[in-house]
């Protein structure tokens, strides 16, 4: 009855044996016709292997599947997670989406802040809330008012973007739009003079910091919680110097909505 | 430790810092990998979606436990693994059969079986068709090219068990593929099991 040992057949049909000892080997059991056919089906079923394409993700299920685990591990408002999935199937301007549609969702729930935040102009709205705008506003119109914005986005790729930030995009007039300018406004004003986010408070009494890290992409950003006039903001914000800021998010201290960011 | 290894690393201390982009790195280091594993221990592409979702859910909350003793794809490869096997129990789908014991001699035409291509049936299919201690055995060592002693380190198994599983597992996929008759494992020498 023929024996043999199948490591060093297995070895011999995946060709890790060195040459000589291959050609020795394969002498040895050449009149074995088992050993011969098992051989041949090692080799076989290894090949069969090796030669056959390894399944990939398709695009859609590759954003899916990170959508659902980022939506798993409460990372799914991170505006960067999402454009990274997406980055190999079309050509999106995620960021500002991802930023403006949270704020969209912070429209709804802390309009009340924004009454206190009331500062003059909106030139330092930058484009986010207009870019919103383009993902209810059916038309040219809407669209117009996204300055410099990129317009590749499909009406099917533009609902795709609110379903995957799990965010409802309520219809929006374009004073709602304003008034986010102006919270927005507001936080410049805190820029340019900083002196109310270095007070004494210490930044653990501050709430949000999970929604600042990611807003912010950093592990320990400074923080002042503001009482104003009529409310309060969670204000993170990121220094060299312990005297100004030079990134800085606003968020909603009830709810850790966004509300406003610089740059 | 290998350089994707090391990368890994930097990047699990990363993201337990907050760092998001690094979440990303690690999804895109590992995701192909993580299902194509799946998918052939399952068969089902949505089954196989599932099984990596729930690997990667499953890894990202615990990672902060992750403590080096192996290398991150390793610890990665063994939740998915287990992920199979929990989620084709569950679904009753593909449960661990029995080696088939046949005492059928050997093939001696095994080559003219090897090249009628058209008789195979789907290496996927044969695959799903293993025992799935077998189909992991063979897709983590051929279908990878993992080493024996990482595809152990997966399995929680001895090497020689491996190298058992990957033996037997090959030729009863080779008698699927190339409708060889199956060798009697008298035949062959226990020594590693």
């Amino acid at each position: 009855m023929s024996r043999y040992d199948p490591d060093r057949l297995a070895a011999l049909a995946a060709g890790s044996l060195d040459p000589a000892e291959a050609a020795a080997f394969e002498a040895e059991i050449a009149a074995d016709p088992r050993a011969t056919a098992e051989l041949s089906a090692q080799r076989l079923a290894l090949g069969a292997i090796r030669r056959a394409p390894a399944p990939v993700l398709s695009a859609d299920e590759r954003t899916e599947l990170r959508r659902a685990v980022a939506a798993a591990l409460h990372l799914e408002e991170s505006p960067r997670l999402v454009a990274a999935a997406a980055s190999t199937r079309r050509r999106v301007p995620w960021r500002p989406l991802a930023v403006a549609a949270t704020a969209l969702a912070a429209l709804v729930a802390a309009v009340p802040l924004f009454g206190l935040l009331s500062v003059g102009g909106d030139h330092s709205a930058e484009t986010t809330v207009a870019v919103a705008a383009t993902t209810t506003l059916p038309g040219d119109a809407a669209i117009a008012t996204a300055e410099g914005q990129e317009r590749d986005l499909t009406d099917d790729g533009s609902s795709a973007e609110a379903a995957t930030l799990g965010v409802t995009t309520p219809e929006i007039d374009l004073s709602g739009a304003r008034a986010f300018g102006a919270a927005e406004k507001a936080v410049a004003d805190l820029i340019a003079d900083p002196g109310r986010l270095f007070g004494p408070a210490p930044t653990d009494l501050v709430p949000c910091l999970d929604e600042a890290r990611i807003l912010l992409q950093a592990a320990d950003p400074s923080g002042a919680r503001l009482a104003l006039e009529s409310g309060e903001l969670a204000v993170w914000f990121l220094s060299d110097d312990g005297a100004t800021a030079y990134r800085l998010v606003a968020l909603d201290p009830a709810t850790c909505e966004f509300l406003a960011a610089y740059p | 430790m290998s350089t994707r290894g090391d990368a890994d690393t930097a990047l699990i201390e990363r993201y337990l810092r907050g760092d998001v982009d690094a979440f990303n790195d690690l999804m895109r280091a590992h995701e192909d990998r993580v299902f194509a594993v799946c998918l052939r221990m399952l068969r089902d592409r949505e089954a196989a979606l599932d099984a990596t979702q729930e690997t990667f859910v499953t890894v990202f909350r615990k990672v902060d436990r992750f403590a080096g003793h192996s290398t991150f794809s390793t610890w990665l490869y063994r939740v998915a693994v287990n992920t199979c096997y929990d989620q084709a129990r569950r679904s009753g789908r593909r449960a661990t059969e029995p080696l088939p014991e046949g005492n059928d001699p050997a093939d001696d035409h095994a080559q003219a079986a090897l090249e009628s291509a058209e008789l195979r049936p789907d290496l996927e299919a044969a695959l799903a068709g293993l025992p799935a201690e077998f189909r992991s055995a063979v897709v983590l060592c051929d279908a990878e090219g993992l080493s024996l002693q990482t595809v152990a380190e997966i399995l929680g198994v001895p090497v020689g068990t491996v190298k058992s599983r990957v033996f037997r597992g090959r030729r009863l996929l080779a008698e699927v593929l190339g409708n060889l008759r199956p060798v009697p494992d008298h035949l062959i020498d226990e020594h590693h099991v």
